[in-house]
């Protein structure tokens, strides 16, 4: 009677233990990144100086964005400032090198940011390395040059495909600025195939028009949000010749291995999107940006 | 008797000009206070007007910033960048369309934070290109406005648009240059409530006067300067027809007569026309005369003191006119007096005269009254003498109809007498048999009886007893009509006693036919229609002699054959009784001569011509009314109207 009662007892206490132990670990290993966060009490927020998303005086579309989100989560925000070659490292903790789509992964470095906030465009080779958030914000890249260029702006068809080939063909012959590891990668777009003189521009993106203007190149691919910037900016210096890419969505990016961070974020998401907060942010950075895209932003201009 | 009219005379001088000069002086002090107050309302209106002149500098003011605002964005570096690209190729969906956004988010901001008092000065801002398209329209100006006109013409910063019926809206238009060259026009809608609030509350703080301000463009008021209705709309609008023509910066007084605009004008407006410099609009003040002045009217004191000179000089020229015929008529009267006497003594004279003739006048009516009482009784005993006569007519045939059953009695009883003496027969020989039958005498009873048999069927007796009621009842009836005529007849002869009874006109008729019926029934067939008709009151025996003459009236104008229709109704108020003919009918000349006493077309001895006019009087007397309708050879009808509720008057 005894020994049946031992044998029994032990028995459901490894049966329970056997029970817990996957939960204990599944928490153990989602709940650390949040708990981390929470428990430092800071948001350490990757950031680029790119167009309105991070200006680099101190504001911009994302930087707003992850103020609030520190916020929302009850901690300090820190803004880390990093570089496009460096920020997916700084955030997950190895450096790679795109290949096309593919990825190549070069070296172990120090984890720097909670989360990257930068008008992060969603590419097949970063969504093997990080998790993306819903999209943020939509974009493309277009070819600019220097208003006295001989690129001639193309007539739009109204076929996507149709114009990218009609843009891509002017640009034989022609220099054209990218920059690698970014989404202006020469790569993600086949520039090789166009018979341009491909120019890897290796300063800040926010440099690449002024750079065309100097006569760097005679023209540079750019995205949607930092054209509109540099065609206020530069008005009448610069053009659109057309689109070189489908229309892209950025958004925001975080370590596999903190979904917990990325519900949260979602949840953060939702709510800026439902009371107004985000439709007021761009409207501030990117007033234009609305009717280029009105789609994409349909479910937040009432 | 002179001197004391001179002296009344004098009097009288004295007293009207002692009247003058207090008069005068109660003018002079009238004057002197319309002098003074004359100047208060002269100062009244001029702070007035000042007033008004304060607010159009508001007004303009507030034009020149909404101006200005305009031309800032004619200025905008968003435009220029649009108009750069534009230059350099670049479609709109690739770069250009961010350069419209960007203007349009320039002009978002302007309308934003433009503001005057509470209210955005910029309803709607638009921008149109020269070649009409509208490159920036936020609020969907081109709904209103034909935008490509707009943008076709070269226009002037700055310049003002008022559309026809957009009464509440102006529009301020500023073209853009870019590079020198003519672009574009920016539209700036504006609501006149901006310029209706700069000038409420301008108003308000003065609160002198409750005026009323227009801002006039091409003699026709914006409206919603002021909040109006479409009636107010319409009274200022006459209202200002009057004032369009005043020249600017004059204050004008305007009177309506018109009861309609009554509380708009009251007693007399106000209005003060002044130009908005720089714009081409002005301001029309409108203010009542009593709300600006109040009592200081010195117009008013002007027409009293009009009113009394008038009344003065009337006065003095009545006075003077009646002092100089006053010594005239003295003079006179005297002279009157004595010429009065004169008469007098003369008209008592005629007097007594008059009052001679005037006995004999009495005397003369008195006579004239006996003599028409007297032709009253003729009158009367013609009336009754035309009734014997009408029962001379009947008395023939009265005779008959009592002759008639007369005959049928005596032959009744001849028969009862037959039969009385053939009874007295079987009498006797019953007796006979009862004899025989008490001494026993069985063999003659026998005989006797059988005798008897013979009798009876000798004198038919069966057919006395079946017969002899019938006969007893035969002589009975005969018996009763010849009461009946005599009894009619009675009626008939009697002297008009004037009694109502109420009676049937339908039971009248029925006795009045049975009586004429012998003297009628020759020549006519009668129909009677008689309708369910109410009892009137009336005399029967009046009434009675009229259907009478009518009948037999009927009956004579009916030559060989014909018939005679009666027929009775009621209608309205009124029962009527048709009797009409198929006889010679009565000429239109002489349809209006039949109800004059003594026309007659009879031969003498046969007609009195009483007939119709007895019946005109008796009718009348019921107040019914009688008419004739007739024709030649056809025929005629009489109609009589009786009142169903009357009595003889
Ligand atoms: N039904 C009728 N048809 C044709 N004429 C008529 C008829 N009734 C009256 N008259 C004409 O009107 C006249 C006047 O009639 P009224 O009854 O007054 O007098 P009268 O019949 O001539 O004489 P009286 O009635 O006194 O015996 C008649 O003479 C006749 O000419
Ligand atoms: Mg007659």
């Amino acid at each position: 009677m005894k020994t049946r009662q031992i044998i029994s007892k032990k028995s459901i206490y490894l049966y329970l233990l056997f029970l817990m132990l996957p939960t204990m670990f599944v928490g153990n290993v989602s709940a650390q990144n949040l708990d981390e966060i929470k428990g430092k009490g800071v948001l350490r927020h990757l950031g680029v100086k790119y167009a309105n998303f991070v200006t680099g005086s101190g504001d911009g579309l994302d930087v707003e964005l992850m103020q609030l989100f520190a916020e929302y989560l009850g901690v300090e925000y820190v803004y880390v400032q990093t570089s496009w070659s460096d920020v997916i490292g700084d955030l997950t903790g190895k450096r790679v090198k795109a290949k096309g789509d593919d990825i190549e992964i070069i070296e172990d470095v120090p984890i720097k940011g909670d989360i990257i906030a930068n008008g992060l465009t969603k590419l097949n080779w970063r969504e093997k390395v990080i998790d993306y958030s819903d999209p943020t914000f939509p974009s493309q890249v277009w070819l600019i040059a220097k208003a006295n260029s001989s690129l001639k702006p193309i007539t739009p068809t109204g076929n996507i495909d149709e114009d990218i080939k009609m843009t891509k063909e002017q640009l034989k012959d022609q220099s054209v600025l990218a920059v690698s590891n970014t989404c202006l990668d020469p790569k993600l777009y086949q520039l090789s195939k166009t018979g341009a003189d491909i120019r890897l521009f290796t300063g800040n993106l926010n440099q690449i028009a002024p750079a065309v203007i100097k006569g760097d190149a005679s023209s540079s691919i750019l995205d949607v949000p930092d054209a509109l910037v540099a065609l206020e900016k530069w008005a009448g210096e610069i053009k659109v010749i057309g689109p070189v890419s489908h229309q892209q969505v950025m958004g925001t990016a975080f370590r596999k291995d903190s979904p917990e961070l990325k519900t949260e974020f979602k949840k953060f998401f939702t709510q800026c999107k439902d009371d107004g907060t985000y439709l007021r942010l761009i409207n501030k950075y990117y007033p234009a940006v609305f009717d280029y895209f009105s789609e994409f932003f349909s479910d937040i201009v009432k | 008797m002179r001197n004391k009219i001179v002296q009344n005379h004098i009097e009288g001088i004295v007293s009207v000009v002692v009247l003058l000069i207090v008069t005068c002086f109660i003018l002079y002090l009238i004057w002197g206070n319309y002098l003074s107050q004359k100047d208060l309302s002269e100062s009244i209106k001029k702070s007035f007007i000042n007033s008004v002149e304060e607010q159009v500098l508001k007004i303009s003011q507030c034009f020149r910033q909404m101006q200005e605002g305009v031309e800032q964005l004619s200025k905008s570096r968003e435009l220029e960048i649009y108009y750069e690209n534009k230059a350099l190729g670049m479609s709109l969906e690739y770069g250009l369309k961010a350069s419209i956004l960007n203007i349009k988010s320039r002009f978002n901001a302007v309308m934003e934070n433009q503001i005057i008092g509470t209210k955005h000065v910029f309803e709607k801002l638009a921008y149109v290109e020269r070649e009409g398209n509208v490159l920036i329209d936020p609020g969907k100006i081109d709904k209103e406005l034909d935008l490509f006109q707009i943008a076709s013409k070269s226009s002037q910063a700055g310049d003002f648009l008022v559309l026809k019926n957009q009464n509440n809206f102006i529009y301020i238009v500023t073209p853009f240059y870019f590079k020198n060259e003519h672009r574009g026009q920016i539209v700036a809608k504006i609501s006149t409530d901006v310029i209706k609030q700069n000038i409420d509350s301008n108003a308000n703080k003065e609160n002198i006067l409750k005026k009323q301000l227009f801002l006039v463009y091409e003699d026709n008021i914006l409206d919603a300067v002021l909040d109006l209705s479409d009636a107010q709309k319409n009274q200022i609008n006459h209202f200002l027809s009057k004032t369009m023509n005043i020249s600017t910066k004059h204050l004008i007084e305007i009177k309506t007569k018109n009861k309609k605009y009554k509380d708009v004008t009251d007693d007399g407006m106000l209005a003060y026309k002044t130009a908005i410099e720089d714009t081409p609009f002005e301001l029309l003040a409108i203010i009542s005369k009593h709300t600006l002045l109040g009592k200081h009217n010195p117009g008013n004191l002007l027409f009293v003191l009009g009113t009394i000179t008038f009344f003065l000089i009337l006065i003095v020229l009545f006075s003077f006119k009646m002092s100089l015929k006053n010594v005239a008529l003295a003079i006179k009267i005297k002279e009157e007096k004595e010429r009065v006497n004169l008469i007098e003594q003369k008209v008592g004279e005629r007097t007594k005269e008059l009052i001679g003739l005037n006995n004999m006048l009495l005397e003369e009516i008195e006579d004239r009254k006996k003599a028409e009482n007297k032709l009253k009784q003729a009158q009367a005993q013609l009336v009754q003498s035309e009734k014997l006569a009408s029962i001379g007519q009947l008395a023939a045939g009265i005779a008959h109809e009592i002759n008639n059953p007369m005959g049928f009695i005596g032959s009744n009883i001849e028969i009862f007498r037959q039969f009385l003496s053939n009874n007295k027969k079987l009498l006797d020989q019953m007796q006979k048999i009862k004899k025989a039958i008490n001494v026993k005498d069985i063999e003659k009873s026998h005989r006797l009886v059988s005798e008897m048999n013979e009798i009876e069927n000798q004198i038919n007796i069966d057919y006395f007893k079946e017969e002899l009621p019938e006969l007893i009842k035969d002589v009975q009836k005969g018996v009763d009509r010849v009461n009946k005529i005599v009894l009619d007849m009675k009626i008939f002869s009697r002297e008009d006693t004037g009694e109502i009874d109420i009676l049937n006109v339908n039971n009248v008729l029925d006795d009045i036919i049975r009586i004429t019926w012998n003297k009628i029934k020759y020549n006519c067939v009668l129909k009677k229609h008689y309708g369910d008709i109410p009892c009137i009151n009336g005399n029967q025996q009046k009434l009675g002699q009229v259907f009478m003459n009518l009948i037999i009236n009927a009956s004579q104008a009916i030559e060989n054959k014909g018939r005679i229709n009666i027929k009775t109704y009621a209608q309205d108020n009124n029962i009527c009784i048709e009797i009409s003919d198929n006889g010679k009918g009565i000429e239109e000349g002489n349809l209006k001569k039949i109800f004059d006493a003594f026309y007659t077309t009879k031969p003498v001895g046969e007609g009195t011509g009483l007939g119709l006019s007895i019946s005109y009087e008796i009718i009348k007397k019921h107040g019914g009314d009688i008419i004739v309708e007739s024709q030649v050879d056809k025929g005629t009808t009489f109609i009589i109207s009786l009142p169903k509720e009357y009595g003889i008057k």
